[in-house]
């Protein structure tokens, strides 16, 4: 078990790596003097812009670039700034909890809704439940995200003024459920379509069959044979998307002006800040790496029949 | 198709012997020295007794004269605005009225879905492409090949589509800001395939490891096919199904990834019609809660046509999965 993380771990290496070097050559290949975007298109004496090459490293080969920020990543460096003097990583790390909990907040509605709603409609598979639902799921599937944000944004925050039309910078999680829930519809389709398919296969296996003709009771059946070997494909999709939450979570930070990661990668592409840029990139990537390797030691622990030696 | 016996409880519904499924009949029809079907054949045998891809062939089909004819659906024209017609209510000619610059919303969107749909189908042939050859020859040769495209293909899935989008496409624009309509289409599909080729690779190398050890294999090698030629004759278009469903629900996936990067202000440049700018354009205008029609019409086309790629590998899948199709 031990070994098998080790070897995880060092696998993340060269994939974390390279990411961090195709972003970063990525953003150095867009032209303009960063200097001068420092300094707010303001013209700076040659001592002063020799100085702050010298401190960004600006002189350097583009492969050594990439090392010192290599290095002031790894060690999350509180001195690595970003192209407006602000430190990187006190930038993430203000923004990092409030898009952490949008992302379990979706993640847990996902599991929730999808697991319930894919369960009943998988026991009853071709009922009138399982149609509507189907139906639904496709629908909610093939309309943008934005598009949903903004109807539902709309309808609870500016009409009804059930919920926060916008979350303020001092968020409450209250603040959160409304984004949230928009940020999870599309996962929350595919893991009722997921859901279904499994309990709807389980129900017709041979240990369920078994399980019947003992005698077991119809919900016991169902909790302790058909649910518990349903969820095991379940719960690896919703573990593994905590990631694409948190990318996907740009565009619900965007309609509902939550200043988390997606708005500051934003922002940090669009002003062009190079170090932000790539810093959240590396953040964004280790995260998906860690809850990958999260997610096959769950599979491990939830299916026996997966050892790794 | 259960033989269902009434108040039978779920999960019972196989005690039923399936008598009516192979008469004896209809063993004796069969032509035993018939050429076999190929797999494809059956397919669309089974493809075309399916109505929900008779339904999203109807979408398709009117979506693609939509792109070639645009003139048969509207007269006006997309780029012709002027303010005083501001808002201006439906009117001969005109089914859905006017948006903010006084352009006509339904022409916009009749004249949107080229855009839309050119980064749709090139984004997905460029991912299927990069996916299938990547993938095969990953699975196929195996070894030192397969693990550097294997730590690639991770390299490149660990970055999110969204994400890696933004950047790529913002760097592009800034070293080439001009750059007319197939210009900025090749700039968004670029971005778009770049981070998510990786998906159909794993799905293709997972499909070609278990298809290379099958028998047929053997037997083609056994009559002297090269290595190659198995491949590419027996391999590969036995491993292509799973990639043929997620490529055309991907379709689907990348024109609502373009309408979010319009959204954000970064995919198709402003001055291009396409369903994600007229949905960026709409968004001030829904916060309000005043002229919905101007987002209801982009929108709807947008998400009837995902429905129809999402429906069409819905029931490609069926086609192709007899398996999955029972279950």
């Amino acid at each position: 078990m031990w070994w098998y993380v080790a070897k995880r771990l060092l696998q993340a290496i060269p994939v974390f790596l390279g990411a961090t070097l195709i972003i970063f050559f990525l953003t150095k290949l867009r032209p303009g003097d960063p200097i001068l975007g420092l300094t707010g298109n303001k013209p700076v004496s040659p001592e002063v812009r020799q100085a702050l090459r010298d401190q960004f490293h600006l002189n350097d080969f583009v492969g050594l670039q990439w090392l010192y920020f290599l290095k002031d990543v790894v060690t999350f460096n509180p001195n690595f700034v970003g192209l407006d003097g602000q430190p990187v990583f006190e930038k993430i790390g203000n923004a990092l909890p409030v898009t952490g909990t949008l992302a379990l907040l979706a993640l847990a509605m996902d599991a929730v809704i999808g697991i319930v709603v894919g369960t009943i409609a998988g026991l009853r598979r071709n009922g009138w439940f399982d149609s509507v639902t189907l139906v639904i799921s496709l629908i909610l599937l093939s309309i943008p995200i934005f598009v949903v944000g903004f109807v539902l944004q709309f309808l609870f925050g500016v009409k009804w003024g059930v919920f926060a039309a916008t979350v303020p910078v001092d968020w409450k999680i209250t603040d959160l459920l409304l984004p949230a829930f928009v940020l999870a519809i599309a996962n929350i389709a595919t893991t009722t379509r997921l859901t279904r398919t499994s309990v709807a296969n389980n129900m017709t296996a041979d240990h369920v069959r078994t399980a019947r003709a003992k005698g077991l009771a119809g919900p016991v059946v169902i909790r302790n044979h058909v649910l518990r070997n349903s969820l095991v494909p379940v719960v690896t999709y919703i573990g593994i998307n905590l990631g694409s939450l948190m990318a996907g979570a740009i565009i619900t930070e965007g309609i509902f002006n939550v200043q988390g990661i997606g708005n500051l990668a934003f922002g940090a592409v669009s002003r062009g800040d190079t170090p932000l840029t790539v810093a959240v990139v590396s953040v964004m990537v280790m995260l998906y790496v860690f809850m990958s390797l999260i997610v096959d030691l769950l599979y491990a622990v939830l299916d026996p029949r997966i050892r790794y030696a | 198709m259960h033989d269902t016996q009434p108040g039978a409880r779920p999960g019972q519904e196989r005690y039923v012997a399936p008598t009516d499924e192979t008469p004896l009949r209809a063993i004796d029809v069969v032509d035993v020295d018939a050429v076999p079907e190929s797999q494809w054949r059956e397919a669309w045998k089974r493809l075309r007794k399916s109505p929900l891809f008779w339904l999203a062939s109807v979408i398709i089909l009117v979506l693609a004269v939509m792109v070639a004819f645009p003139t048969l659906f509207t007269s006006a024209d997309p780029n012709q605005a002027s303010l005083g017609k501001q808002f201006d209510p439906p009117g001969d000619g005109h089914p859905f009225g006017y948006n903010f610059q006084g352009a006509d919303i339904w022409a916009r969107t009749v004249y949107g879905a080229r855009a839309s749909v050119a980064v749709g189908v090139f984004a997905t042939l460029v991912t299927v492409l990069l996916g299938v050859v990547t993938g095969a020859i990953a699975g196929f040769y195996g070894g030192i090949v397969d693990t550097l495209i294997s730590r690639l293909s991770d390299i490149f899935f660990s970055i999110p589509v969204l994400l890696g989008s933004i950047v790529v496409i913002s760097v592009i624009n800034n070293v080439y800001p001009n750059k007319g309509f197939w210009g900025s289409v090749f700039v968004v599909v670029l971005a778009l395939a770049l981070f998510a080729w990786p998906q159909i690779t794993r799905q293709m190398r997972g499909a070609v490891l278990e298809v290379k050890n099958l028998e047929f294999v053997d037997a083609a090698t056994a009559i002297g096919a090269s290595k190659l030629t198995n491949l590419r004759r027996h391999i590969v278009p036995n491993a292509l199904s799973p990639v043929i469903v997620s490529a055309t629900i991907s379709l689907g996936v990348f024109i609502v990834a373009e309408s979010a990067l319009s959204f954000l202000g970064i995919g198709l440049p402003q001055t291009m019609v396409s369903w994600g700018n007229d949905l960026s354009d709409a968004q001030t205008l829904v916060r309000s809660g005043q002229h919905l029609v101007v987002m209801w019409v982009p929108a709807t086309a947008l998400a009837v046509t995902v429905l129809g790629f999402v429906l069409l590998g819905e029931a490609v899948r069926e086609a192709l999965d007899p398996k999955a199709r029972k279950s």
